[in-house]
């Protein structure tokens, strides 16, 4: 099993080098952060010379890029080319609030989706098969953005004409900190949360659906119920749990429109999240910015992927030992 | 009918055996499945009590995909939609840049045909969203056919020669696969892109088409070990043509569904890029832009409400169809409806 | 005569499908006692497989349905239990064995635990590590070397011959008094066939208990069964003791079964199939199934079904109007029964 990890953590390097060069050549093509800076009022000629020495602008991107991978072990992902601050803290404190968006709506959608799989194909062809295979057809067709607004306008409806704030439309935090914080933040991220869990859900719950036929009419459960096995243990013992596997690849795959997700929604209820610092990165076309984005995204995706082969490899021995 | 002789000594007729698809048994196996849902290319017997019904291939997936009722009522909506998205300067009352400033954010009404209210410049909404329709019908469309018929030939080619090129070929598919993809596009439309529906739609296509080489790949990976035994014997020199008459066919049905699929997630993608400000910019129509416009105006729900609505619809069509077109296609029908 | 163990009487089995009903099983009788090895031969689709596992009711019900009939087992009709009452006869007293072992056992529970479920579904008090000497027991008995180890291991650990090995040990792990075997070789090789057959007449010989071997190979008939039933269209062509049919058969089918084997023992210069293909079983020929294949086909048969009748004696029976004229004609194999 170990071997297995190890072996997986290994292929992830050359991935991760690959895909961030690729990036960062297409970046540095696509911007010209002297441009930006030199329009800085607050840059002399004399910093600006400074800046382009201390960030190699100078030099080829092929080794600009080595610069910028040294940068990111010795100097904590080096500094915003156009304001010049450091991008670490900007990073780490949005990847957290980003990181609870996600969380929370994912877990939800696979533990609920799940569920709600299950029981379609249990019963299917029932009244609630065909209102949820409904309900994910909405999900799948529905953009983002625009549920996220809807939810938005719906609320600030209900504000203006009710006075009572059931859930916040922006922004992250009311109160500063204390007791009430948590409720705060639950207020603040519930609709955000509610936006990415809807697609997520659609998705989850249609492949556990078919997962789950596809599995109830197998050899093996036929097997189990020739030996007289109770239709319910059946279920959970027998097709549950090779249903679930394709599951985690689902999820694994899921993970990049997730972050595309929370770009989107972090943008219209105003979050201060990792999406959202990377929309004001392109629009300003600040290289290292958007670079640190796409590294950390990239590094989100391949652990997910990680966690992902491991949970398989734990659910179907098959593959256990590669 | 061929001649037997009887133990008797006299001579009778039986019917000729039928011809059959590849020497496959016609009946079932177990008895669950059926005789004719099996193998459509089954040609006809004149012999009683042997009446299948002569169904080519496609005829029988049209009558598969007709029997699915949201299927068709998908496509009727995608007919009436992407209509007047093609014949928008017909359909919308006014043109997409109309300005009238005495009429400003009015709501929905039937006077002057403001079936969707005007904006803040006083646009007429309804016409706006008929052009931004034709507009993610272009894109769609465009996206859909390229991407496919990149990821097929890259798919087929990986899938055929296999080795180093098929190597080299997947690893970039993964590459793109393990990328955000949102981000990436966003990055690519802010950094390339100049607000053009093209720009945009060509840069979607670039990064489309690796789920369909994929999907290509496997087919000619496993089509491959068969049909290249088989080919190999009968043909004697089995020439690569041949292979693509053979092999290809198979794989239509899966680009077929997939390319209808990549309709929709095409125009949800621009429309997300549009939203944001980095795809399709005025003066090119964009449903996506048109949603971004409205959220100035909250409190003017049909700015917000109508062109989200009509892209939920038109992917809601799409999805329908492209769910029918999988029924129909995709051979491994091995589950049965009641 | 002792008293039958099963006796089955006019089951009929159909499917409602897309394109039609199909007549699995149109009225099928027959008796099995305790102790023997009835084979049932037939090709795909003949309903061999279906009407056992109507027994069990194994069947997928929405598509599936048992029109008539009823199946005699110590005194209950198995077709007309309660849920509850058909799960404590499955896998206790009557078990069943499938074809494939690597999609009939579960790939994420191991072996072990799959066989200990047979036990403790039916003895759920029994202490574990009884029941683990129990499967230990039964590995041996069935030849699978160093039952401990296998124990827990998963299946795809087990080669194929292991694994069919490994299911009929799950089968007579309670002692059933009815086995049903439905083509428990078909997905091995040859020489992996042989052994599994092996263990098949050694358990049978041990736990004496009553087999129904489903086959389409005649050769494990002859070598396996006691009696034989010939299947044909979801109807039984012909039944009697394997030396009796093996040495004078009276159905045109057995006969065009038999002669359809290649013989070893000498040159042939043309092989003898039967000519036709097997029915659709929705468009069910009229009259008799087989006359559109029959070399003895005449007028009545287009209109009459044959029904089974005794030919000599009661013992061997048979379903054509003309078994008389096949009275003296022997089959490839008569020289080598007798």
């Amino acid at each position: 099993m170990l071997t297995f990890i190890a072996r997986r953590v290994l292929y992830s390097i050359p991935v991760l080098i690959f895909s961030t060069f690729f990036s960062f050549l297409f970046v540095s093509y696509a911007t010209n952060p002297l441009l930006a800076a030199r329009a800085n009022p607050r840059l002399t000629p004399h910093l600006l010379h400074l800046l382009v020495v201390q960030n190699h602008l100078d030099k080829p991107v092929v080794v600009r890029y080595f610069y910028w991978v040294q940068a990111i072990f010795t100097q904590k992902l080096g500094k915003s080319l156009i304001t010049l601050k450091p991008i670490w803290p900007d990073i780490t404190r949005t990847l957290g609030h980003t990181a609870q968006l996600i969380i929370i709506s994912e877990v939800l959608a696979i533990v609920i989706g799940v569920a709600v799989g299950i029981y379609s194909a249990i019963r299917q062809y029932s009244p609630f098969d065909y209102s949820f295979t409904s309900i994910s057809f909405l999900g799948f067709a529905m953009p983002v953005f625009w549920l996220a607004l809807v939810l938005q306008i719906l609320f600030v409806d209900i504000y203006n004409h009710w006075h009572v704030r059931v859930f916040y439309t922006s922004g992250l935090n009311t109160v500063p900190g204390g007791p009430a914080w948590s409720l705060d933040r639950a207020q603040h991220l519930a609709l955000p949360v509610m936006t990415l869990f809807v697609v997520s859900f659609a998705l989850y719950s249609r492949y556990m659906r078919a997962s789950m036929l596809d599995v109830i009419n197998s050899d093996y459960v036929r097997t189990a119920r020739a030996k007289g096995v109770r239709e319910r243990k059946v279920v959970m013992r027998h097709v549950f749990r090779n249903a679930l596997i394709p599951i985690t690849t689902v999820a694994a795959l899921n993970v990049g429109g997730l972050l595309g997700g929370a770009i989107v929604t972090e943008t219209v209820f105003t979050l201060d999240g990792m999406g959202h610092y990377f929309v004001l990165a392109l629009g300003q076309g600040d290289t290292y910015e958007v670079m640190a984005y796409l590294l950390v995204a990239a590094v989100i995706i391949i652990v997910f992927n990680l966690i992902a082969d491991i949970t398989y490899g734990f659910l179907d021995p098959r593959i256990r030992y590669d | 009918m061929t001649e037997f002789t009887r133990p008797d000594g006299s001579s009778g007729l039986v019917p000729t055996a039928p011809t059959v698809a590849g020497g496959q048994p016609l009946a079932p196996d177990a008895g669950i499945d059926t005789a004719v849902g099996m193998d459509p290319g089954i040609d006809s017997t004149a012999a009683a009590g042997l009446e299948l019904q002569v169904r080519s291939q496609w005829s029988y997936a049209r009558m598969r995909f007709l029997r699915h009722r949201l299927a068709v009522a998908g496509l009727i909506g995608l007919i009436i939609i992407f209509g007047a998205g093609i014949f928008a300067n017909l359909v919308a009352p006014y043109s997409y840049a109309a300005i009238d400033y005495t009429n400003t954010l009015h709501p929905p009404t039937t006077i002057n045909q403001h079936y969707f209210g005007t904006d803040g410049v006083g646009a007429d909404e309804f016409s706006r969203v008929i052009w931004g329709i034709r507009t993610s019908l272009e894109v769609g469309v465009f996206v859909a056919v390229v991407s496919s018929i990149i990821g097929l030939i890259i798919g087929a080619v990986a899938g055929y020669f296999g080795g180093l090129l098929d190597n080299l070929l997947m690893r970039i598919t993964d590459l793109v696969l393990t990328l955000p993809a949102l981000a990436i596009l966003l990055a690519f439309s802010a950094l390339l892109g100049n607000g053009s529906q093209w720009t945009i739609s060509i840069i979607l296509a670039a990064f489309f088409w690796t789920g369909i080489a994929r999907v290509v790949r496997g087919v000619f990976l496993s089509l491959r070990e068969k049909e290249y035994v088989e080919a190999a014997k009968a043909s004697g020199a089995g020439d690569a043509r041949i292979m693509f008459r053979h092999i290809l066919p198979n794989t239509l049905g899966p680009v077929i569904v997939n390319g209808t699929l990549a309709v929709g997630v095409a125009i949800l993608t621009e429309a997300a890029l549009s939203f944001l400000g980095f795809g399709i910019t005025p003066p090119t129509p964009s449903l996506g832009a048109l949603v971004n416009d409205g959220q100035n105006y909250p409190s003017q729900w049909w700015l917000t409400i109508f062109p989200g609505l009509l892209i939920v619809l038109i992917v809601l069509c799409v999805n329908f169809v492209g769910d029918g077109l999988r029924d129909a296609l995709d051979p491994q029908q091995r589950r049965m409806r009641a | 005569m002792p008293e039958p163990l099963l006796a089955i009487e006019d089951l009929v089995v159909e499917f409602r499908t897309e394109d039609g009903v199909v007549h699995a099983v149109d009225g099928v009788s027959y008796e099995l006692f305790p102790g023997e090895i009835l084979g049932i031969v037939g090709e795909s689709g003949s309903g061999k497989s279906v009407s056992t596992l109507a027994l069990l009711g194994l069947i997928p019900m929405p598509p599936g349905r048992i029109v008539s009939g009823t199946a005699m087992f110590k005194g209950r009709d198995l077709l007309r239990l309660k849920k509850k009452e058909l799960r404590k006869v499955r896998g206790n007293e009557v078990a069943m064995v499938f074809q494939d072992p690597m999609t009939s056992l579960n790939p994420v529970l191991t072996v072990g635990r799959q066989l200990g479920e047979a036990i403790k579904t039916h003895f759920p008090d029994q202490k574990d590590a009884e029941v683990k000497q129990r499967i230990i027991e039964l590995l041996t008995l069935v030849g699978v070397p160093n039952p401990a180890t296998r124990y827990t291991q998963y299946p795809h650990e087990f080669s194929g011959g292991m694994r069919q090995r490994a299911m009929i040990a799950m089968g007579i792990a309670n002692s059933p008094s009815l086995l049903i075997a439905d083509e428990p070789t078909t997905a091995l090789d040859v020489t992996i066939q042989a052994q599994v057959l092996e263990v098949l007449k050694r358990v049978q010989q041990e736990t004496e208990a009553a087999t129904i071997l489903i086959t389409h190979d005649l050769g494990i008939v002859a070598e396996m069964c006691d009696r034989v039933l010939v299947m044909y269209a979801g109807h039984i062509v012909e039944s009697g003791t394997v030396e009796a049919i093996f040495r004078s058969p009276r159905h045109p089918y057995t006969i065009g079964l038999m002669n359809s084997l290649p013989k070893l023992t000498e040159d042939e210069e043309w092989l003898e199939p039967i000519t036709g293909a097997p029915p659709s079983l929705i468009n069910l020929p009229p009259g008799c199934p087989f006359h559109p294949r029959c070399f003895l086909a005449r007028e009545r048969c287009r209109h009459e079904n044959p029904p089974l009748a005794p030919v000599e004696g009661s013992a061997h029976q048979s379903a054509c109007h003309f078994s008389e004229e096949l009275i003296g004609r022997k089959s490839k194999f008569s020289e080598a029964v007798a």
